[in-house]
């Protein structure tokens, strides 16, 4: 999942400014791929361990001298409709582990690149919740 | 559909397994181990045909799962149960004795899962599934 420069991106409530891009990923973290007698290819896959990634890229405009920090627990919100928060608009909502805060200095803006592992309630919920 | 038909009944489901033979040969035992302090070793007979089955149980949810896990220890019995194995490929293996059933985990040469100490656990997925292996002896007669 990814959205093209959304609105209404907030992080723990604070609203975000000059959001590029916000992407969902997901990836098997130990998939289980058998074989059996019959030949060579594979006959079960599965994806039993997995990671969720969210990954925030924004503009950083002015000086910030705070922010997520890695460890921290946070809410991501993202307004999934274009049309705003008229009827019909979704919200995605994802709690997650902030890993990294990186910053991107080559750019003629500077850009933040910030990466949430999302947590689930009790592993078996995927931990992005699309209402 | 890989099959292992051990007793005339499929004990295994029908998810992936493969089949491994154990070293064949002689059985050799180093003098040392016997407490003669000379080099060499004792030729003590052939080695037992020993297969083992190493394969993924796989159900749609977890109760279906534990119940294919029941059936394969049912047929562990005391005094065990010398059968026929027969492999998916159709390759059998008569007067076997069925001696252990063990949740391990294993997988791709290579991949993450290997050695991660996963041994045993129950893989929670799109299906609910679990490693083993199971060990099938031709026990050597006295």
């Amino acid at each position: 999942m990814i959205l093209i420069e959304p609105t209404g991106v907030t992080i723990d409530g604070v609203a975000q400014a000059g959001v590029l891009a916000l992407a969902v990923e997901e990836a098997a973290v130990a998939p289980v791929e058998e074989r059996g007698e019959g030949g060579p290819y594979a006959v079960f896959v599965d994806s039993p361990a997995r990671a969720v990634r969210v990954i925030i890229k924004q503009e950083v405009i002015g000086t910030t001298l705070d922010g997520p920090r890695s460890g921290q627990m946070v809410d991501v919100v993202a307004r999934l409709s274009a049309a705003g928060a008229g009827a019909g608009a979704k919200s995605l909502f994802v709690r997650g582990c902030v890993l990294e805060v990186r910053y991107d200095l080559s750019a003629k803006v500077p850009t933040r690149r910030l990466t949430v592992a999302a947590v689930s309630d009790d592993g078996a919920e995927s931990p992005v919740n699309v209402t | 559909m890989s099959v292992v038909i051990f007793d005339g009944k499929s004990i295994f489901g029908s998810g992936p397994v493969r089949v491994v033979i154990e070293p064949r040969g002689a059985v050799l035992i180093p003098r040392l181990r016997l407490n003669q302090p000379v080099s060499g070793s004792v030729l003590i007979g052939p080695a037992e045909l020993v297969v083992q089955i190493r394969g993924r149980l796989v159900a749609s949810d977890e109760a279906t799962l534990r119940g294919l896990e029941q059936e394969a220890l049912a047929t562990l019995t005391n005094p065990p149960t010398v059968s026929r194995l027969v492999e998916p490929s159709g390759a059998q293996h008569d007067d076997m004795t069925y001696v252990s059933f063990e949740r391990r985990g294993w997988g791709v040469a290579g991949s993450a899962r290997d050695g991660l100490g996963e041994v045993g656990t129950i893989d929670r997925g799109r299906e609910v599934s679990l490693a083993f292996v199971a060990r099938f002896v031709r026990v050597n007669a006295l």
